[in-house]
């Protein structure tokens, strides 16, 4: 017959029928290995999806590779060594293992939506933590609140901590379940013009800010907050990654603008700065709290030799910001410090950075949240845990900064202290702490 | 109703931005914008120059030529980290990053571009396209491990904190109001196009590299090492790369997508002074680099865009300039063979 | 080595299946074909009843970008023009269909009644293909590398301008909850009459399947009619097809306007079967250049390719990650994934220079005579090929390479 004249597609046909049944025969025992979650009651109540008696699993979403162009990968790491720590030496959390599952969503909105789609519907999380990426996250809140889109948002699942300074993460109305974690830019704006007003009063106001969501949270909130809206006589702004910001400065200089807030990013604010300084321009600074001093003043002097650090904090002396988190390059005698230095060096975490320092806090967070639902170890009751914590200091935040959350309000931190950064390095704290109540 | 209101408003006086003096009014004003843009310009002009150099030579749009250049400029600041970066440091690790760039851009051509070039045309657009998700992929593991972004030394020759004006002690009308390090990068453009100026037209090699370039074949016959050309071509193309992204570190400081933003803009700089032209690609990036600057100033009459549409304005730019003349300012008319 | 599980069990059963009917002496050869592709639509549509929920999301989302994929392929492959901001038109019929189906105020300024969402995709096609037309006048003066430029330039200008005229479009956020398509009444007595039910995520899959099969259709009907000889004509030499007094300029525009179209219809269906939301953000930079990427390895000039690309589009990254964490570690692999994905692509397309579905089609075409020819000369081609790059490798010697 005809198949019997070509033997090797004949070979070929029951190799792929060979090959498929060895698969689906293996597949099988895989899945009847699988323990479904949650089948072992727990005295109490009955544990929600992810949890079993040895481990609670967590979804996390993140541009983990780079890829999108963003650094935050390495929080992710610091995450995971901190929550190995946590496992290892402090029996983990509720007698139980923390098992964080991070998926790559390459900062794109559609692959944060089927990551997270992922981490709730085939891993079985118990919630979704630190998200990181806005414009990825926007993708994915939605269904995090009301997974089955009709309208009832009792069903949906905890989207706690997510780390990017989007002031919507906050609105209860629309996303119960939706938590905010680092100060969101509105409000770190507002603190500022709130800084201003006190402390420039009558003075001439510019702003620059970065060409993106980030940096118009700046620009709306100091015109909203501003006394005397008269006074903002310059708004400029940038393209993410230009090279030269001379054009901005010289029009906000021509303006008179004596205070200057910078909306920007640490490449945009060391480029204004630099251009201003070239130009014999020298403002009153208020910067976003992304700019680490000491990162800022490495990028203005142009690498970390005691020099070029020299040369940038003499540039952005006197600038003023807010501060939450403990510096990884100023504060390396705090024992906080020492500790978090420890836990990377031992878990596998990264070198220390700012974003090392997010991480490891965030774990800290999570813990504290994790903590408060031990005996209610569903989504609900997460979501209880974190609506009650008040006055939680993670140790490598600043001492005086606290994590509040309540039913109403999903935005942790209310209350900050500004800051003025001087010319040899170090920070100082400048007058009241300011509140957002 | 709201949008056709603020599709008018664009269209008519700006009320809330601020619209500088014209020139001839405040000619400073113009004259430090004018070298501000003179200095980013020569930035795109160089990145763009490199992708000239390999479209010249095979015919291939490098799109990995921003993050190959950034690879070599993050080698670079490690070398910077653990030899320091004073004076003679500074040239010692400069020249070893051109080497090294010279390197890579050679081993490129021989593994993953030579194979790919009898085969369809795009499939090379496809191959420089994995090879940019290579090294950004490599970039990150290797450097985002610690905090970004870094700080990148300037040249010893100027510092990239104080302006030009100190040197002279007098402002020069506008002219000396950008730092020191902006005036080198223009100096180093200029420098490393009369230098290729001079390889291409004065010696023997440049006069190989262009024969390959025209006709492979008759080159082949002339005894010319075709191979050993396109390879050269391409070393070449990735050391000028990596001048550029050691010129742009300091500006920007190195991070993930340093040379993203520089890259597109060094795309457009290289199709508006055709893609066959070195010096097109360095006065496209000029033309593209002042235009930007001006054009976020200044309004002319009724039209004012804002700042915030700047980057389609510039690519609006360059999509007329393309109309007018589609192979580019220099480029060569393309000739249709039947 | 790479965690095969159920979902790609099927995935291989489809493929051995079809082409099994395809190319086995089972059926006469009149029936082969149309029995191969019944034979995979009838494992598709089984598919969203045995694998999971995410996975059903998945397959959605790349009959999505399959129909993107097509409609980029009927450009560049069968009329040659580059368009690596195809992105900008998806981007285009997913906000149309976002704004004809909200219902809020102050974006429904064509009619205060939101429109049913099979009038609001077909519109969004229509106005991504206005959008095509508008483009392709221009491109006619551009090819090659400046085309391919200035395609790229579309796709990153159109971001800033939704978002200033915000009026339109909901500004950086873009259009938040739109209303998805619900299961039509019909198909879900038809469900319970089976003993089952459609789940919303199953309804969402077979609607985007339905468009991608109509769509694929179409191409198949376009791709053999007058204009599919047309476009290829003119790709073969544009000198030639004006000889023979075609209307060149009208051939490309009208490939630019169809491909337009298909791009915008597949991002409405994106939209209603799996977004659910659309912002400026949404469809980058990366996704565009990806969609040409995605028919280049597929395969050009070949709709069973696009089909290929977009599935290369969804599931490459992750197979990437698969093979990148069994190498690596999970810790290192996620971190190393986009060095992997890279090299594949590279391999790929140096080994594959038509495209997988290129080298399918040589595959099918082997005789066993030719096979067992190469399987003997296999050892003298290996040391042949050996001693030439020994001595290409040498410096020293001369290029003896052929012209």
């Amino acid at each position: 017959m005809q198949i019997l004249r070509r033997p090797w597609l004949l070979i070929l046909a029951l190799a792929v029928v060979l090959l498929i049944a060895a698969v689906a025969c293996e597949d099988e025992e895989e899945e009847a290995a699988e323990t479904p979650t949650g089948e072992t009651p727990v005295v109490g109540v009955t544990p929600g999806p992810g949890v079993t008696d040895t481990e609670i699993k967590l979804g996390h979403t993140n541009d983990l590779a780079g890829s999108g162009g963003t650094p935050y990968g390495i929080i992710t790491l610091a995450l995971q060594a901190y929550l190995n720590k946590v496992n290892d030496e402090d029996g983990g959390v509720c007698g139980r293992n923390i098992t964080l599952i991070a998926e790559d969503d390459q900062y794109a909105p559609d692959l944060a939506l089927e990551k997270t789609r992922k981490l709730v519907e085939q891993d079985e999380v118990l919630a979704i933590v630190g998200a990181l990426g806005t414009a990825a996250h926007l993708g994915a809140v939605d269904y995090l609140n009301d997974p089955n889109d009709d309208g009832d948002t009792s069903d949906g699942i905890p989207d706690l901590f997510v780390s990017t300074g989007f002031t919507g993460w906050a609105n209860v109305a629309t996303w119960p379940w939706t938590f905010g974690y680092i100060p969101d830019y509105n409000s770190d704006g507002q603190v500022l013009t709130t800084y201003i007003n006190e402390n420039f009063p009558g003075q001439k106001v510019g702003i620059l800010y970065q060409n993106d969501p980030f940096g118009e949270d700046y620009l709306n909130s100091v015109k909203e907050n501003l006394a005397d809206p008269a006074l903002l006589v310059a708004e400029q702004t940038y393209e993410p990654g230009a090279p030269d910001l001379s054009a901005q400065i010289i029009n906000i200089q021509s303006a008179g603008a004596e205070v200057v807030v910078l909306g920007a990013v640490p490449t945009g604010s060391a480029a204004a700065i630099i251009a201003a300084n070239a130009l014999g321009y020298s403002p009153q600074w208020l910067v976003s709290y992304v700019n680490a001093h000491t990162s800022l003043a490495a990028t203005i002097g142009g690498g970390t030799e005691p020099e070029q650090l020299g040369q940038g904090f003499a540039l952005i002396d006197g600038t003023i910001a807010i501060n939450y988190q403990l510096d990884a390059v100023g504060d390396t005698d705090d024992p906080a410090m020492v500790e978090h230095a420890r836990i990377m060096d031992t878990y596998g975490g990264p070198g220390l950075s700012t974003l090392s320092v997010y991480g490891a806090h965030l774990g800290e967070t999570i813990v504290e949240a994790l903590s408060g639902a031990c005996d209610n170890l569903t989504r609900e009751g997460l979501l209880q845990s974190v609506e009650s914590i008040q006055d939680f200091t993670p140790s490598l935040f600043l001492p005086d900064i606290a994590v509040s959350f309540s039913p109403t309000d999903h935005r942790a931190i209310e209350t900050f202290q500004p800051i003025r950064m001087e010319a040899d390095g170090t920070l100082t704290d400048v007058g009241d702490m300011i509140s957002l109540e | 109703m709201e949008g056709l209101g603020q599709v008018s408003a664009t269209l008519s006086l700006p009320a809330t931005f601020l619209a500088a003096a014209p020139p001839w009014q405040d000619p400073e004003l113009f004259f430090s914008l004018l070298m501000a843009g003179l200095a980013t310009g020569s930035i795109y002009g160089l990145v763009a120059l490199g992708i000239v150099l390999i479209y010249r030579s095979t015919d291939v749009l490098n799109f990995a030529q921003g993050e190959m250049a950034l690879f070599v400029t993050f080698v670079g600041w490690s070398l910077v980290l653990a030899l320091g970066a004073g004076g003679a440091n500074y040239w010692l690790i400069f020249f070893i990053l051109l080497v090294l760039a010279g390197a890579m851009g050679a081993f490129v051509e021989r593994t993953v571009i030579r194979p790919v070039e009898k085969a369809p045309v795009l499939n090379a657009v496809i191959v420089t396209l994995g090879l940019f998700v290579i090294f950004r992929g490599l970039t990150a593991f290797i450097w985002a491990q610690g905090e970004l972004p870094k700080g990148f030394p300037a040249t010893p020759l100027g510092s990239h904190l104080e302006p030009v004006s100190a040197w002279f002690n007098h402002d020069l009308w506008g002219f000396a109001r950008i730092t020191q390090h902006q005036f080198v990068v223009i100096v180093i453009t200029a420098a490393v196009m009369v230098a290729l100026y001079l390889l291409f037209s004065h010696t023997k090699l440049g006069l190989a590299m262009r024969a390959t370039a025209q006709n492979p074949l008759a080159s082949r016959l002339m005894g010319i090492n075709v191979g050993r050309m396109l390879m050269l071509g391409w070393a070449l193309a990735t050391m000028v790369g990596a001048v550029g992204g050691i010129l742009v570190a300091p500006i920007l400081s190195l991070d993930l997508v340093t040379m993203l933003r520089v890259i597109l803009f060094a795309f457009a700089a290289a199709v508006l002074g055709g893609l066959d032209s070195p010096p097109g690609a360095i006065v496209g990036g000029v033309i593209i680099g002042v235009v930007q600057n001006l054009a976020s100033t200044y309004s002319f009459g009724p039209v004012f865009f804002g700042p915030e549409l700047s980057l389609p304005f510039a690519l609006l730019v360059l999509g007329l300039m393309l109309l007018i003349r589609p192979t580019g300012i220099f480029g060569r008319r393309a000739v249709r063979r039947v | 080595m790479l965690g095969i599980d159920w979902f790609w069990t099927v995935i291989l059963m489809a493929v051995a299946a079809s082409g099994a009917v395809r190319y086995l002496p089972i059926l006469p050869e009149r029936w082969r074909v149309p029995a191969s592709v019944a034979v995979m639509l009838a494992f598709i549509c089984w598919m969203p009843f045995t694998i999971g929920t995410f996975d059903t999301s998945l397959l959605t989302k790349a009959a999505a970008w399959t129909i993107v994929a097509i409609g980029l392929n009927i450009l560049t492959g069968y009329n040659g023009q580059i368009s690596l901001g195809h992105g900008a038109f998806v981007l285009i019929g997913a906000y149309t269909a976002a704004i004809l189906t909200d219902s809020k105020e102050h974006l429904s300024f064509i009619d205060q009644a939101a429109w049913p969402f099979w009038a609001a995709t077909i519109m969004g096609g229509l106005v991504a293909a206005a959008a095509g037309l508008a483009v392709g006048i221009p491109a006619l003066r551009l090819s090659g590398p400046y085309l391919a430029v200035a395609t790229l330039g579309l796709v990153l200008a159109l971001p800033s301008v939704l978002t200033k005229y915000d009026g339109f479009t909901g500004g950086r956020l873009g259009i938040r909850r739109v209303p998805k398509p619900p299961v039509p009444g019909f198909l879900e007595d038809w469900a319970q009459a089976f003993g089952g039910d459609l789940s919303r995520d199953q309804w969402f899959f077979f609607l985007a399947l339905f468009a991608a099969v109509a769509m694929t259709a179409l191409a198949f009907y376009i791709v053999r009619s007058r204009w599919g000889r047309a476009f290829v004509a003119v790709r073969d030499s544009e000198v030639a097809a004006a000889a023979v007094g075609m209307n060149v300029a009208r051939t490309k525009v009208t490939a630019f306007t169809i491909s337009a179209f298909y791009a915008g219809i597949a991002g409405a269906i994106f939209l209603f079967t799996f977004q659910g939301s659309i912002s400026p953000e949404t469809i980058g930079i990366i996704l565009s250049i990806t969609f040409f990427t995605a028919i280049v390895i597929g395969g050009l000039g070949s709709i069973m390719g696009a089909i290929i690309g977009g599935f290369v589009v969804v599931f490459l990254p992750d197979l990437a990650t698969d093979a990148a964490t069994s190498i690596f570690g999970e810790q290192q692999g996620k971190q190393l994934w986009p060095t992997v994905y890279g090299i594949v692509l590279i391999g790929v397309i140096i080994l594959m220079p038509h495209g997988v579905a290129g080298f399918l089609h040589r595959l099918a075409r082997l005789r066993p005579a030719q096979v067992a020819d190469a399987a003997r000369g296999l050892p003298a081609a290996l040391r042949s090929r050996l001693g030439q790059t020994l001595e290409r490798l040498s410096w020293g010697g001369k290029d003896t390479g052929r012209p």
